[in-house]
């Protein structure tokens, strides 16, 4: 009995050890793939996925499952798109999820964007009341795994973005819902303003 | 290569008009020591430069090596925006100097003579570049002895083809600014395969936007060697027919067989027409460096490749990427060029660090607009299969209808590929 014992705790030892050993060397194997299938996307949205042009999100550095949720939401029609949904369904979920692999350990790159200092300010002070929760330090936190990095995307993407969500045109977090909910639409302009304004690494 | 590719390989490049003979390139010094495994991309287009800025990405010990025959570069790709008066030609030109400093490519100004397979070098006039994989990015000559009375050297000052510098178009919309308002416009197609058929149709539907807006008595007559409208036929028909009705007049299976330029007359089986300002746009081979490195395949017009490594299937180490190359069904584009020079670069830092190349999935994203803001896109998606590129059967299609939103988005893609070619 003692011996059954001990093998299982043998064999759960193992397992604990190979577990994150084999999830590391998937994840390299799904960069690797995605690296490849990522080539034409860097057309539109830039080297690595830092875009240059204000219509189009920067995805490079963004959370992998906001990637790969929004690519398979393009695919099943359930986000609004114009060409992602002819681009995401010559994918695989399993080359989608390699995609968003490889792009989410791509640096997230914060160029200068225009923005309004007024609404820069006024978006920073709903911010601390509304987001911050969620989209920590500035929309720049990568730890809570369902929200979106927002600091130093395309200001232009994420007023033609919000117009969507605020439309119901998109699939949103029940919380992200109740916050808008509590604020006016010259707020939600303020926040992407103050969120385009953030640029470079964390001090 | 063998002896009958170098003696191919040396009566074409002595048969260079104007270009020095045999003689002095086979003494020719080599002009750069390599530092590294070397990969010399030849043509900073679409497909070269993103081919070269992909390499140093994919691996910082390669010595690479950009030759190109301008300092600086017009990209075509929305420069038929500028007939229509919706974008500045300088949005278009771009030079080399940021992907020499960011990422360490040495640029090498000169016109590329041949590439000497057997010596393993490219030859320019001023000396030779030795390689271990050389990338070819010709681009597309024409065909001129396809169209009786057409010479090189003189028909395209009177009827512009604008079909290989964003240059070209300035002088071709200059045209259109000098003909009187009722002139009359002619518009000549080749049958694909050509360089970019969709920028074709986009071409004609910005000669009417202009022309609806400043000299509405005019009009275009398209002569197609096609039977029909080649991409997007039904956008650019149902665009055309609710834009410009009366304004285009297409004509499908109309090859142009015959110019009197002077006179300003073409000559088609059918017809013989006379127009105020031509734009002739000639059937279309690989370019003058294919042709000069026997580079081209048994059709005699472009380069077949291994559609994984984009290998050249006559010359080993030799690689062919953009409108040069045979590709069955794939569309000749900016897109496609883009996807083949980064496709290309990645199988080639591969065999280089010793790992078999994978088959790749390209795509070609085509963005045209009909007017000042409405655009629409044309998206195929192909695998490269051994000596061919095999169509997705899933993802892809055209817009459903013309959009302000699409016309946002071509601006950006255009933007946006041209910022990644050059930065």
């Amino acid at each position: 009995m003692y011996r059954c014992w001990g093998l299982i705790a043998c064999i759960s030892l193992a397992l604990a050890a190979a577990g994150p050993a084999a999830a590391q060397k998937n994840k390299a194997k799904a960069v690797e793939l995605g690296e490849m299938l990522a080539q034409p996307c860097m057309a539109c949205h830039g080297t690595r996925g830092a875009s240059t042009e204000q219509a189009m999100p920067t995805i490079g550095g963004q959370i992998e499952s906001y990637l790969a949720g929004s690519m398979k939401a393009y695919r099943d029609g359930t986000r609004p798109s114009t060409v992602m949904e002819r681009i995401a369904k010559a994918y695989s979920s399993r080359e989608l999820e390699a995609l968003a692999a490889y792009f989410a350990v791509q640096p997230f790159v914060r160029p200068p964007q225009a923005t309004d200092p007024d609404k820069v300010a006024r978006g920073e002070a709903i911010h601390m009341r509304k987001c911050n929760r969620c989209h920590l330090h500035n929309g720049r936190d990568t730890s809570v795994a369902e929200s979106p990095l927002l600091a130093g995307q395309k200001l232009e993407y994420m007023q033609r973005n919000m117009v969507e969500i605020l439309a119901g045109r998109r699939n949103i977090e029940i919380r992200m819902k109740g916050a808008l909910l509590e604020i006016t639409p010259e707020d939600i302009e303020a926040t992407l303003h103050f969120y385009a304004a953030q640029q470079g690494e964390l001090p | 290569m063998n002896g009958a590719g170098r003696r191919r390989f040396l009566k074409a490049a002595g048969a260079l008009a104007g270009l020095p003979l045999i003689t002095p390139l086979l003494r020719a010094a080599e002009l750069l020591p390599p530092k590294g495994p070397r990969v010399v991309v030849v043509g900073g287009g679409f497909a070269g430069a993103v081919a070269a800025k992909t390499l140093r990405m994919a691996s910082r010990d390669l010595d690479v090596v950009l030759v190109e025959r301008n300092r600086s570069y017009t990209a075509l790709p929305g420069a038929n925006w500028v007939i229509g008066g919706s974008r500045r030609i300088g949005e278009n030109r771009l030079n080399y100097d940021r992907l020499e400093s960011n990422y360490g490519i040495t640029m090498v100004y000169g016109e590329a003579l041949a590439v000497d397979v057997a010596a393993k070098n490219v030859v320019l006039e001023a000396g030779t570049l030795a390689y271990d994989h050389v990338v070819v990015a010709p681009g597309i000559g024409f065909r001129s002895d396809a169209i009786e009375g057409y010479v090189p050297a003189e028909t395209p000052e009177l009827f512009p083809h604008a079909w290989t510098s964003g240059e070209e178009i300035v002088a071709l919309k200059r045209r259109l600014e000098d003909m009187k308002d009722g002139g009359l416009v002619a518009v000549s197609l080749p049958l694909p395969p050509y360089r970019c058929p969709q920028a074709a149709y986009e071409r004609i539907s910005q000669i009417a936007w202009y022309l609806k807006q400043a000299k509405p008595r005019s009009k275009i007559v398209v002569l197609d060697a096609n039977p029909g409208i080649a991409v997007l036929a039904e956008l650019f028909g149902r665009g055309w027919e609710r834009d410009y009705k009366g304004l285009i007049e297409y004509r499908g299976g109309q090859a142009v067989t015959k110019i009197d330029a002077a006179r300003s007359r073409l000559v088609t089986a059918a017809e013989t027409l006379r127009a105020d300002v031509v734009n002739l746009i000639p059937p279309q081979i690989a370019g003058a460096l294919a042709q000069r490195s026997g580079l081209v395949g048994a059709d005699q017009r472009w380069c077949a490749v291994d559609h994984t490594t984009y290998e050249s299937a006559v010359a080993s180490g030799v690689h062919v990427i953009g409108d040069a190359v045979l590709t069955a069904g794939m569309q000749k584009s900016a897109s496609t060029a883009n996807a083949q020079g980064k496709a290309c670069a990645l199988a080639i830092a591969g065999l280089l660090g010793g790992r078999k190349p994978r088959p790749n999935i390209y795509s070609d994203v085509g963005y045209s607009l009909l007017n000042d803001r409405e655009g629409a896109s044309a998206i195929a998606f192909y695998r490269g299969e051994g000596r061919q590129t095999v169509p997705l059967e899933r993802g892809g299609g055209a817009s459903p209808d013309w959009s302000e939103l699409e016309g946002v988005y071509a601006r950006a893609w255009l933007g946006s590929m041209i910022a990644e070619m050059s930065t």
